[in-house]
């Protein structure tokens, strides 16, 4: 399952928006967000830091290794 | 006994073995045979004359058609410890007659010199004191005029070489040309029973795609902002050079823009900065790059329709020269036909256009194949081959190509895929194609150190950063992770007088780390590991970063320990 769906389905993202933003759990875990512009859109980008990069690591080896058990 | 061509290989260049076809061609030049060797991109083509200049008793004449090609290939030599020069219009006349005069006194091995050169009475008269032992034309495609590269001055070489006083061994080497150009060059530079080696246009680590975006910029965007590497973007015309760059300049990438309307002085300061890593991105026209020996180049794209086959493998060919993965992808929007048309057009010369509206046709059928496009170039330069790579954007979509797709939302025309073979099937084929690719490890934390190390040495030298180690060699770092002098001459691409040179800096930050990827370690360590084991080798940043980095991340610990299933972050 690919990044973003994992952290959608264990609850640190959210797209009711259209966007994928962080939940209050996913904000806890170290997801925020940057304000960015592109061709005069602004949209906000979604960034990981320590703890989050860990826990995408985490879920995504784990998905990983249930799989192919 | 003296050395041999594997010892100048070994000790100078610091390679362990020669790569298909150049050590057939060094043993003919050896033996004093002419040679034509059609290789490509990053297939190691310098070497074929490098390394027999180096043992042939007298000087080797490199005729190059570029000025930057020539600057960049004397630094590497020089840096390996090889007395090499070039003569060329970018010295003043001071330095040409300093250069002329170290050579006829036997400085040099090896000397670059530029075609319009060798008809000039001082060359003429230079070639008369020397002893030359081999001319290599460099670029030999230059001399056809079926080729896209055609230099009338190339023509001059065959009386050049017949005013010698001795005839010595003649080499040509390219990595275009199609079996016209190639006839073209053996007949042109008047060859005699030359070995003529092909080695086949593959590049295995290139990653070919036709996307055809209704936004392109959004695309473009969408792309180098997930891809945090150095890339060329290559565009029909000055004023989209200009546009392009400056959309990017605004969404605060590290851009150049290079294209012949800009003032000599600017384009120069765009080409250096981009050689020595100031710029990530070089916006341009087809101006730039040949003769661009930039190794870590890793995405070139494509935001216009190229005018043949021939100058986008070349455009494209500038990525991934030093065998890492890298992208190919190129933008294509029926409408961009009528610009190719409208600039064919200007030609005074009928055939001339119907000779480039029919390159133009084969160009146009890349983009519309449903077919594999790697099938298609190969086939293109007489390659022919069986099977599917698997690999390309119609065979495989990746994961790059789905993002630019959603960048556009609903505006991008679905893309179209050939019915697929088995995933088994698909991924046996592709690991086996890419084991000849060294592995990425782009993530490790160690790889980031290693560069910065290069990066302080070459600003201190004055250097493009390559010049100091390739991307390839820092690789090969990590992976070999020496702790001694003699460990540190194992490394592909350090030569005795790099390790003299350079060696105490790296080794020391070699000395202070672990191995991350310990060249010991089995296949059956690597299946008894657990998801927890796996989550410590995994670079985390110190700084928060977007999700495809992250995924990168985990991607350099899969890919180093042969799982499958990369991480997707989309």
């Amino acid at each position: 399952m690919a990044l973003n769906k994992l952290l959608l389905v264990n609850g640190y993202l959210d797209d009711a928006s259209g966007d994928k933003l962080p939940t209050a759990q996913g904000t806890a875990a170290g997801i925020t967000t940057q304000r960015r512009n592109a061709r005069g859109r602004d949209y906000d980008q979604c960034i990981f830091d320590a703890q989050a990069q860990r826990l995408c690591a985490k879920l995504f080896l784990h998905e990983m290794f249930q799989q192919d058990a | 006994m003296g050395m041999t061509a594997r010892d100048v290989l070994r000790r100078t260049f610091g390679y362990d073995n020669f790569r298909e076809g150049q050590g057939e061609l060094i043993d003919a030049v050896l033996a004093g045979r002419d040679v034509c060797g059609i290789m490509p991109t990053g297939a190691g083509k310098s070497l074929c004359y490098q390394v027999p200049a180096l043992l042939l008793p007298g000087v080797t004449l490199v005729v190059s058609p570029l000025i930057s090609l020539m600057r960049d290939q004397v630094m590497a030599l020089v840096s390996a410890g090889v007395s090499a020069t070039f003569i060329n219009s970018s010295l003043t006349d001071a330095q040409v007659a300093k250069a002329m005069a170290n050579a006829r006194e036997g400085k040099y091995k090896i000397i670059y010199i530029a075609p319009e050169r060798l008809s000039t009475a001082s060359m003429m008269s230079l070639a008369a004191a020397l002893d030359i032992s081999m001319v290599a034309v460099d670029e030999a495609h230059c001399i056809s005029q079926w080729g896209q590269d055609f230099r009338p001055q190339y023509m001059d070489i065959p009386a050049f070489i017949g005013g010698l006083k001795r005839r010595p061994v003649v080499g040509a080497f390219t990595a275009t040309a199609t079996p016209r150009v190639r006839a073209d060059i053996l007949r042109a530079l008047e060859l005699r029973n030359p070995l003529d080696v092909v080695t086949g246009f593959d590049r295995p680590n290139l990653y070919f795609a036709v996307h055809s975006p209704k936004n392109k910029y959004a695309a473009l965007a969408a792309y180098v902002q997930s891809h945090n590497h150095v890339g060329i973007v290559y565009c029909a015309t000055r004023k989209e050079v200009d546009s392009v760059a400056e959309q990017l300049v605004a969404d605060g990438y590290n851009v150049a823009a290079y294209h012949a309307g800009l003032p000599d002085a600017t384009r120069t300061r765009a080409q250096d900065d981009f050689l020595h890593d100031r710029v990530q991105i070089i916006v341009a026209t087809n101006a730039f790059g040949m003769g661009i020996d930039k190794s870590n180049v890793r995405f070139v794209i494509h935001y216009s329709l190229p005018q043949n086959v021939e100058a986008y493998y070349q455009e494209a060919g500038r990525a991934g020269r030093d065998g890492l993965p890298s992208d190919c992808i190129l933008f294509y929007a029926r409408r961009d036909i009528f610009t190719s048309v409208f600039l064919i057009n200007q030609s005074d010369s009928e055939e001339e256009k119907r000779r480039n509206r029919l390159l133009l046709d084969k160009m146009i059928q890349y983009c519309d194949t449903q077919s594999c496009l790697r099938q298609y170039l190969l086939a293109y330069f007489g390659e022919q081959r069986g099977e599917d790579c698997d690999d390309c954007g119609n065979c495989a979509p990746s994961e790059a190509l789905e993002m630019m797709d959603a960048a556009n939302a609903d505006a991008s025309p679905k893309r179209k895929h050939k019915a697929r073979k088995p995933r088994e099937e698909r991924a046996e084929r592709i690991r086996s194609r890419k084991e000849r690719a060294p592995r990425l490890a782009f993530s490790d934390p160690l790889f980031e150190s290693l560069k910065a190390v290069r990066m302080e040495i070459a600003t201190r030298e004055k250097v493009p950063a390559f010049v100091v180690f390739s991307d390839a060699t820092l690789v090969d770092m990590c992976q070999k992770h020496p702790q001694s002098e003699e460990a540190f001459l194992q490394v592909s691409g350090v030569g005795q007088v790099k390790l003299e040179r350079y060696g105490a800096a790296f080794l020391e930050v070699l000395r202070g780390t672990q191995p991350a990827n310990p060249a010991t370690e089995s296949q059956a360590e690597t299946s008894a590991l657990t998801p927890d084991q796996l989550l410590q080798s995994i670079a985390i940043a110190n700084d928060s970063i977007q999700i495809s980095l992250v995924a990168e991340n985990i991607n350099a610990v899969l890919l180093r320990h042969d799982m499958k299933k990369p991480a997707a972050w989309l």
